[in-house]
């Protein structure tokens, strides 16, 4: 009876990209791009886009989604996935797909369903991906991950970490925002106050880790496209040009 | 009794102990099939309390009189739960539910392609109409 939910929070208003859910590439809004997306994975049982935006509800309805409004007055996506879980007691593992993020691989949003569903240990899970830029490894905008041998997330950081002595054997990580939650965690994180680390640097993922909560991580291949500004879409528009 | 009518009855029993598995087989197919969940899982992922709880008379499944049976129906803020024995058929959606009538007072739920029909109370159907205009949620 578990059922496992692919949750979209979508916001209309953003600092770089206003009313970017909506923006149509190819006849498509983006959201829809990251819908159907969501909809080739194989490991969910139900996609919910959630949104304070009546355009964007009206958006996902119309194309035949499955969309529900929350409270305008979330200060995140967790605190507006929490929302919807709570509407959904039959929803035990949830993934929190952001809506800008169109070329997220099916096969990775099961990798991170699947380590919640199949590892008691982990609370979270998320994808990471090795670094060989020296541009990327610097980028603070870029966060990284640190692993221990089983996987687990022992820190992130905006820093280039760990710190390489030994430049031979140094690997960077560089983490991507999609996160799977057991419903519990999502509702003893989202219930939690911020943390010191978390404040620092501004990672929210911190917040978990600094209460002891376990955190699986999945080595993927791909670089994403996550649209922030107008840069990134054009080069989505190039991408989707090209497999055409 | 002789041998011939202890056989007849043996036979009778046998059919009539056959029929009663039958029976009680399709009837557990039925509430298993619409009654999805199981209701103690359910419940570990509520944290809320119900806003209202009682108890009906299931009346119909689909074309199946169902007489006899109860169900109880917790009302939470977002959803409704309807448990019959330890399973538990869950609406998020209120355009499932509607109300057959002032003089019926029957509670229609249609799920997947089951209609399920509960009897209401006066005070139940007050509720169940309260809900379904807006009042209470």
């Amino acid at each position: 009876m578990s059922k496992t939910a692919i949750i979209i929070p979508a916001r209309y208003g953003s600092s770089r990209l206003e009313g970017k859910p909506l923006i149509e590439v190819n006849g498509k809004p983006i959201i829809q791009w990251v819908y159907e997306k969501a909809q080739q994975a194989k490991l969910a049982d139900i996609i919910i886009v959630a949104t304070d935006d009546e355009r964007i509800f009206k958006t996902v309805k119309a194309f035949g989604g499955n969309v529900e409004m929350t409270s305008a007055d979330h200060k995140c996506g967790s605190d507006r996935i929490r929302e919807v879980a709570e509407r959904h007691p039959e929803i035990s593992y949830i993934v929190n797909l952001q809506g800008d993020e169109p070329l997220i691989k099916p096969e990775s949003i099961d990798a991170v369903a699947r380590n919640v569903q199949e590892d008691d240990k982990a609370d979270i899970s998320t994808l990471i991906r090795i670094l060989k830029d020296e541009k990327e490894i610097n980028n603070p905008n870029l966060v990284k991950c640190v692993i221990d041998n089983n996987g687990y997330a022992l820190y992130f950081s905006r820093s280039k970490i760990p710190y390489e002595r030994n430049t031979e054997i140094a690997t960077f990580y560089g983490h991507l925002g999609i996160y799977g939650y057991k419903r519990e965690a999502l509702i003893k994180m989202t219930s939690l106050p911020q943390t010191p680390l978390e404040k620092t640097e501004s990672l929210e993922q911190l917040r978990a880790l600094e209460n002891g909560m376990k955190i699986k991580t999945s080595i993927v291949d791909f670089v994403p496209v996550g649209i922030d500004t107008k840069e990134d879409l054009e080069k989505f528009k190039q991408i989707i040009a090209n497999k055409l | 009794m002789s041998n011939f009518e202890i056989f007849i009855f043996i036979i009778f029993l046998i059919c009539f102990i056959l029929i009663f598995i039958i029976l009680f087989s399709i009837f557990r197919n039925i509430i298993n099939g619409i009654f999805n969940y199981n209701y103690k899982e359910l419940k570990t992922n509520i944290s809320s309390k119900p806003i209202n709880v009682f108890t009906v008379r299931l009346s119909s499944i689909d074309y199946l009189v169902f007489n006899g049976f109860w169900v109880t129906v917790e009302i939470y803020s977002d959803f409704i739960i309807f448990k019959m024995f330890n399973k538990a058929l869950l609406i998020n959606d209120l355009s499932q539910l509607s109300l057959t009538g002032k003089f019926t007072s029957k509670l229609v739920i249609k799920s997947d392609n089951n209609k399920i029909e509960l009897v209401l109370g006066k005070k139940e159907y007050a509720i169940i109409k309260d809900i379904l205009e807006g009042k209470n949620v």
